[in-house]
């Protein structure tokens, strides 16, 4: 199977990212809380789900939002993707504090929220009770994927990254998280007899 | 858009385009795919699992309350040097006797003002009752001050020479700072106690005029009483407390949450006596509680109480002690 190169044009939305970004970089504080408001819920929510710990995200998060005021002049005229790069920071923020983190506490906390998955959203309400079991079976295939393969899964699904910016943020190569996704789906297909599938369509959007 | 013609399920889910289009259908820009799902219904069952999957695809997510989001954006525009006219008003706090010397011998003015900018001046932030605040030093250390408590710190700020004053009560989360490989040390001054620390997360209380007590989340501080020539090096979950009229520090054992629930807005209590639950409520709101039977004062309680609901509280209150409250004047009585 080839891998599908990703075309551009359909990626990036034109310009008013674009604008946004240069309105910031000049100085404009409207443009960096418009920034902060359209990102910060969701680099919240991925922070605690790579780390756990709501309070070291606000911190990091903090820091790279101040940081990121700081520096605006200095920043690249040419980003693509604004969300790629907030996401890209704040991991490397957590995994700096966590390292600090290791170092002065011995063991290591357990990671309430980790990738985890949960059951598809009932988008209607289901009756039948063989239906809602598969859902179930489907739900359970999906958890038990390794942490990492979740993450990607996340970050391409939920989070709306390409290809190509999963892998940079997670520093694999690109064939790497096709791989990953791959190999997930083929969990999926082993598992899930092809009628689930299907009954997964129907009626809710 | 015909080399989808052969794709199979796995093709669909490592293209980015068709991933666009189920997650953003309504995009201008993806909308061909609708028309081209449309002209090959041969593929639609393929496709139509590809979406599947996608759509199924769902992840835990905790709701973050909207404030949280507006009191980080605060934070980030008070330490960028932005406030808006939500942030805490900031007072300048001259010596007092300056303003005094100022007023009466005005032809002393010019001289006094000289002597003024030679001054240090001291920025004040403090708290009415029945409300925290939080804020942030000038070296990014965050600080959430209690009711009816203030802090205050030098206006110029020496980075190298980090210090607060406080009364009332605050918890500090203080940032971990090394210039050229030395730590940059924080010291808070709460009535004749000092606190030095590294980089850590404590809460500091007056007790009463003449206690102060001190509970380390995280970290390491020094707790000492300078005039007494005492010390000592407190760990995590340890909670210290100095006694002017027993004129000792005394350490143990606490659970940080009972002495850090006021910043959620609630008081966490076990088995403490009435008394001291009341001296902690009068110091948050303000007004004084009258217990008509010294037993009622000494009875042991567990439970918590809602800061931000006082009817709430106060019959809480009352059901923990079994007893009724009324209110008189700015008292209440407690029977």
């Amino acid at each position: 199977m080839e891998a599908v190169k990703p075309s551009l044009t359909a990626l990036y939305k034109a310009s008013p990212q674009e604008e946004l970004w240069d309105n910031f970089r000049q100085g404009s504080r409207d443009a960096f809380a418009v920034i902060y408001q359209e990102h910060v819920d969701d680099l919240y929510h991925y922070g605690v789900h790579f780390c756990g710990d709501g309070e070291q995200v606000r911190d990091c998060l903090q820091e790279l939002f101040h940081d990121l005021w700081q520096s605006r002049e200095h920043l690249t005229d040419q980003l693509q993707n604004i969300r790629y790069y907030l996401l890209s920071s704040l991991r490397r923020r957590l995994l700096r504090a966590l390292e600090k983190d290791r170092r002065l506490r011995a063991q290591t906390s357990e990671i309430p929220f980790d990738f985890e998955l949960i059951p598809p959203r009932e988008h209607f309400i289901i009756q039948d009770e063989k239906q809602q079991e598969q859902l179930q079976q489907l739900h359970v295939a999906l958890s038990a994927l390794p942490r990492r393969q979740r993450e990607a899964i996340y970050l391409r699904f939920f989070h709306d990254l390409s290809y190509q910016e999963v892998a940079d943020l997670m520093s694999m190569k690109v064939d790497s998280v096709y791989n990953i996704i791959s190999k997930a789906i083929g969990v999926l297909k082993r598992m899930l007899p092809p009628a689930v599938l299907l009954l997964l369509l129907s009626p809710g959007k | 858009m015909d080399k989808y013609g052969d794709y199979q399920t796995e093709d669909f889910l490592q293209d980015e385009s068709f991933i666009n289009w189920v997650l953003n259908p309504e995009e201008a820009s993806n909308r061909s795919w609708a028309a081209w799902v449309k002209s090959n219904p041969h593929k639609k069952e393929t496709v139509q699992k590809a979406i599947d999957i996608i759509r199924s695809f769902d992840f835990k997510q905790e709701p973050v309350a909207e404030s949280f989001y507006t009191d980080l954006k605060q934070s980030i525009d008070q330490t960028i040097g932005y406030s808006n006219q939500a942030a805490p008003k900031m007072a300048t706090l001259f010596p007092k006797w300056l303003s005094i010397a100022a007023v009466v011998t005005g032809i002393l003015l010019g001289g006094a003002a000289v002597y003024y900018f030679m001054q240090p001046s001291y920025t004040v932030v403090s708290t009415p009752y029945a409300a925290t605040k939080t804020i942030w030093l000038p070296d990014s250390s965050e600080v959430v001050l209690n009711a009816n408590s203030n802090i205050r710190y030098l206006s110029s700020w020496n980075k190298h020479k980090r210090e607060v004053w406080i009364t009332g009560e605050a918890f500090f989360k203080v940032k971990h700072i090394t210039t050229a490989g030395e730590i940059q040390h924080f010291k808070v001054y709460a009535a004749n106690t000092e606190i030095e620390v590294l980089g850590t997360e404590f809460n500091v209380k007056s007790i009463n005029n003449n206690a102060i007590g001190v509970m380390l989340q995280k970290g390491k501080v020094k707790f000492s009483v300078p005039a007494r020539k005492m010390q000592t090096i407190m760990q995590p979950a340890d909670y210290c407390q100095y006694n002017a009229s027993l004129g000792k520090i005394i350490t143990s054992p606490a659970d940080p949450e009972l002495y850090i629930s006021w910043m959620k807005h609630k008081y966490r209590f076990e088995k403490t006596p009435a008394r001291e639950v009341c001296q902690t409520l009068t110091a948050y709101f303000g007004y004084g509680f009258i217990f008509r039977h010294a037993e009622l004062a000494e009875q042991h309680i567990s439970g918590t109480l809602e800061l931000q609901n006082e009817q709430l509280l106060l019959s809480t209150l009352s059901e923990l002690l079994n007893a009724s409250i009324t209110k008189s004047g700015r008292d209440f009585i407690i029977e």
